[in-house]
């Protein structure tokens, strides 16, 4: 479990711990936080400018790029389906990605059910991986650390500071107790 | 006065945070040229420029009207969230809409209306919650 604390600004090791007897909890200070939740609106930044150069009602910039996943991806099965699946019905399929990276990015500008947004764009970034990363004039990486920093989002409440998590986690937490939805909401505060 | 200063303060960070994500965009600092152009200001050289000293300046000083609107008040986190947000949105009517059109006349496309629109309430959150958490006065005991 991560939280934080203030004034605190290194990890602490138990005695319990250095004897190897159980893992202390690991605090991150505010001050780790608060570049978390700076970090967090950068990749949120990132998500969101990624719109203009697929903007509707045509999403043209983004057929290109379909194209040549069907061309160059490495998982075996995807082409065919990009050909005669996603290729023919180009505005829905451009539609739902737009949509989806515009929740992904106000979720992480906004600090709001952050890591939905994290997961949702490590998600995205998967997809890219498994059609662009192996592409001619792309660097594999690129989409690996998309993954990476959606991923590394997910893990830390980092909606919880300059973020309306901080106002919305605590109140999930108390209504957890009394209601299933609170609970798994609360997951992605 | 301390609420002047926090307001200040939030202000400040805030512009800052809103001036290094317009510096990182396509162009580079295609946005901070908008910026200069709210006060016909731009020029292909400086105008980048400007337009970061401009945000620092104008984050200072809807901080500063902040911070004296919540003079005397007990900002709980919701009041700070909700003033904040308030405060992103006049940033965008005066700033983007008023003065983007009728001095810089610059008409955003549905595009930059959407980032403007979103970068604005991000300042106006990010002056509350830096408001409501209050690091100077944290790091002045």
């Amino acid at each position: 479990m991560i939280s934080s604390t203030r004034g605190q600004s290194r990890l602490t090791t138990t005695a319990s711990e250095a004897s190897g007897a159980t893992p202390a909890p690991i605090t991150l200070s505010e001050r780790s936080m608060m570049v978390f939740a700076l970090i967090r609106i950068a990749v949120g930044y990132l998500w969101f400018q990624q719109l203009v150069w697929k903007m509707p009602p045509t999403f043209k910039g983004l057929h290109p790029y379909l194209v040549k996943e069907a061309m160059y991806t490495i998982l075996p099965g995807y082409s065919p389906i990009i050909q005669h699946i996603f290729l023919p019905n180009f505005i829905l399929l451009a539609a739902c990605v737009w949509t989806a990276e515009l929740i992904a990015s106000l979720c992480l500008i906004f600090g709001i059910f952050t890591r939905f947004g994290a997961l949702l764009s490590a998600l995205l970034a998967t997809q890219l991986y498994l059609g662009l990363a192996f592409a001619p004039g792309e660097w594999y990486w690129t989409y690996g650390m998309l993954v990476l920093l959606g991923l590394v989002i997910a893990t830390v409440p980092a909606g919880r500071r300059l973020g309306l998590d901080q106002f919305i986690a605590p109140r999930l937490q108390a209504a957890a107790s009394s209601s299933r939805l609170a609970r798994f909401l609360s997951w992605f505060a | 006065m301390d609420s002047l200063r926090k307001g200040l303060f939030a202000g400040l960070i805030a512009g800052l945070v809103l001036a290094l994500l317009y510096f990182v965009d396509y162009g580079p600092g295609t946005n901070l040229h908008t910026v200069a152009k709210w006060f016909a200001l731009d020029s292909k050289d400086a105008g980048g420029y400007i337009g970061f000293v401009l945000l620092l300046i104008l984050g200072a000083l809807f901080g500063l009207a902040f911070g004296g609107f919540q003079r005397g008040r007990e900002v709980t986190l919701t009041h700070a969230i909700i003033s904040g947000l308030i405060l992103g949105i006049a940033w965008f009517v005066i700033l983007v809409l008023l003065l983007g059109t009728i001095v810089g006349h610059v008409t955003p496309g549905l595009y930059g209306f959407m980032l403007f629109i979103a970068t604005s309430l991000l300042y106006g959150l990010l002056v509350g919650m830096l408001y409501y958490q209050n690091p100077l006065s944290r790091t002045s005991k």
